[in-house]
């Protein structure tokens, strides 16, 4: 049932999994070029940072890319209305009037969305941490490293899970529709910027998640139209 | 599967002004007060001037005719949506193995009450059951025997129909892709076209295509033929014939096109306004509506209050009348008023569905002297 499901959203969404696999790559590859310390266009840009010409972030290179949260956030958004409208949408008699329960059903979208979502993420990561190793960086490099850029990506999916609340919710008015897209906007932040360790962030992410897909199931077993 | 007792429901139904007061408040509590009157078929009275008429028949089912086994029951199906009702105490009996066709114009409650039958809405009030089962609470291995066509056709834009048919195999235990194969070679479509791609009649012969090759017991459609040329729709009747025949079969369809209903449908019922105004088989509407031409000599007199009318159309010395349960105590009726010459009038079933649902029968437009 998950793997009909996986297999229909996968053969629709593919180029969400590319065009975004594409674009955070290119991301993370553009981030760790520039970070001042070891590389070419880092050490183009050395000299005017000593000069105090430019203004250069020289955080960590994979640390840094927790700033993409932004362009994971509204993937997120663009990715889960994708994902979900449809099912709620015309094709609701359709996708509905199958010999499964509905919880099952919202569980086999979340999953595959979960997986559509998570994959260009991890295809990113991939390919920075392999930048970081393959250019033998001055730095220590840690595998607890990648919680950093990958807590961008989690604010992201916090997004994905409010944009698929905000499809299937059954709000007439679209500002109260949209509401659960407001949701994660003062969560994000506080991770970012507030939360005193990585560890904290990550949990406060964690429990938005945990709950945003009970509310989904919820939403999806209740839904009607 | 629900086995009923015996019980025949009444001939005729009389929804009087004091139940259509009933009906404007959303939220008075259920009970036989608000209910349509069940007059029985003998000794009907008369509806008050300006009531409506609704056929009922005598093959009404009810839930205690023995031996017959209910594929579709609802009982005072009620569904409000804010403070508008939609589908208004709708109690609807469709035996397994009857081919139903559920008529009314637009905003009357079908799709509503189809919608509430197969799960995808609930009712404010009443139950409705499907093969035996609460519509609320539909358990898989029954969605398994039921097929739905949808209005419009909606189906994944940017699926193949290949992608759509391999999403139903992994879901129906009865699909069979031979038979999918079969239908899409006879309504000319390859299964590498996406559905984007298609125009609304092939939309639509791919959604009845997924549909039967589930091997349902029961089909049930909303207007599958809206929008479709006429070229592709005797196919689509083609195929849901070929369905019908197949033993056992019921098939639950709303439509606009009444010709298709008269070719395929047993029994209809007609819904106004949410409410079920007619149940009987076709063949019983026919015959229990009349349409009739009646010169005068004169002015034509107030014919309102004519036993059983239910559309009225005057033009000077003449008036055609569509009359319910019409016999002769209607020509003599019509005689005391000085009706010259009483003649009966050939109506299809458009005809007798369109007076129907004209509304009440006034005489507001003989009265200013012009015709209709």
């Amino acid at each position: 049932m998950i793997v009909a499901i996986a297999r229909k959203d996968l053969r629709a969404g593919w180029f969400w999994i590319a065009g975004a696999s594409i674009l955070f790559t290119g991301y993370a590859i553009m981030n760790l070029a520039t970070w001042p310390a070891e590389f070419t266009l880092g050490r183009v840009v050395r000299p005017f940072a000593m000069l105090g010409v430019i203004d250069v972030d020289t955080r960590f290179p994979l640390v840094r890319l927790s700033d993409g949260a932004l362009l994971a956030m509204l993937y997120g958004i663009g990715f889960g209305l994708w994902h979900a409208l449809p099912e709620v949408g015309g094709a609701s008699g359709f996708f509905f009037m199958r010999p499964c329960s509905r919880s099952r059903l919202a569980v086999g979208k979340l999953i595959t969305g979960s997986v559509m979502f998570w994959l260009p993420g991890a295809v990113a990561t991939t390919v920075a941490v392999g930048w970081c190793t393959w250019a033998s960086l001055s730095a220590p490099l840690e595998p607890w490293m990648t919680a950093a850029p990958l807590l961008g990506w989690l604010i992201g999916y916090m997004f994905y899970l409010s944009a698929v609340a905000a499809a299937w919710r059954p709000a007439r008015w679209y500002g109260g529709r949209l509401l659960p897209l407001v949701l994660p906007v003062p969560l994000g932040y506080l991770m970012l910027e507030v939360a005193p360790s990585l560890e904290f962030a990550w949990a406060m992410g964690g429990i938005y998640v945990v709950i945003l897909w009970y509310v989904n199931v919820y939403l999806l077993t209740r839904w009607e139209g | 599967m629900a086995r009923i007792p015996s019980r025949i429901e009444s001939a005729t139904k009389v929804l009087t002004p004091q139940v259509d007061a009933a009906r404007a408040s959303p939220y008075r509590l259920p009970g036989k007060s608000a209910r349509i009157g069940d007059l029985g078929t003998a000794g009907t009275p008369e509806p008050p001037s300006g009531a409506l008429v609704v056929v009922g028949c005598e093959s009404g089912i009810g839930r205690g005719d023995a031996g017959i086994t209910l594929a579709i029951e609802t009982d005072e199906l009620t569904r409000y949506y804010g403070d508008r009702c939609a589908v208004d105490q709708v109690t609807l009996r469709v035996p397994t193995g009857c081919v139903y066709g559920l008529l009314g114009p637009n905003g009357s409650g079908k799709t509503t009450t189809i919608k509430i039958l197969l799960g995808l809405l609930r009712p404010t009030r009443g139950s409705a059951r499907m093969l035996g089962h609460d519509s609320r609470h539909l358990p898989p291995r029954l969605r398994d025997r039921v097929g739905y066509v949808a209005e419009g056709h909606e189906l994944y834009r940017s699926a193949r129909i290949r992608d759509l048919a391999d999403f139903q195999a992994a879901f129906f235990s009865r699909w069979n892709r031979r038979s999918f194969g079969d239908m899409l070679g006879h309504f000319r479509l390859s299964p590498k076209q996406r559905i984007r791609q298609l125009s609304n009649g092939q939309r639509a012969q791919v959604s009845l295509a997924l549909t039967l090759a589930c091997d349902p017991d029961l089909l049930v459609m909303d207007d599958p033929t809206l929008g479709v040329d006429p070229v592709i729709r005797r196919r689509f009747l083609e195929s849901m014939i070929q369905l019908i025949n197949q033993k056992g079969r019921t098939v639950l369809f709303s439509s606009h096109v009444l010709s298709d209903v008269e070719r395929v449908a047993d029994r209809i019922g007609i819904l106004t306004r949410g409410v079920l105004r007619v149940d009987c088989t076709l063949a019983e509407f026919k015959q229990k509506l009349r349409r009739i031409r009646v010169v005068f000599d004169g002015q034509v007199p107030s014919l309102l209050d004519v036993p059983g009318l239910v559309w009225l159309q005057v033009s000077r010395q003449e008036a055609v009348l569509t009359i319910a349960h019409y016999d002769g105590t209607h020509e003599a009726c019509l005689r005391e008023r000085g009706a010259q010459r009483i003649e009966p009038l050939a109506s299809t079933l458009e005809d007798l569905f369109i007076d129907f649902n004209s509304g009440e029968p006034t005489q507001f437009i003989a009265r200013k002297g012009g015709g209709l």
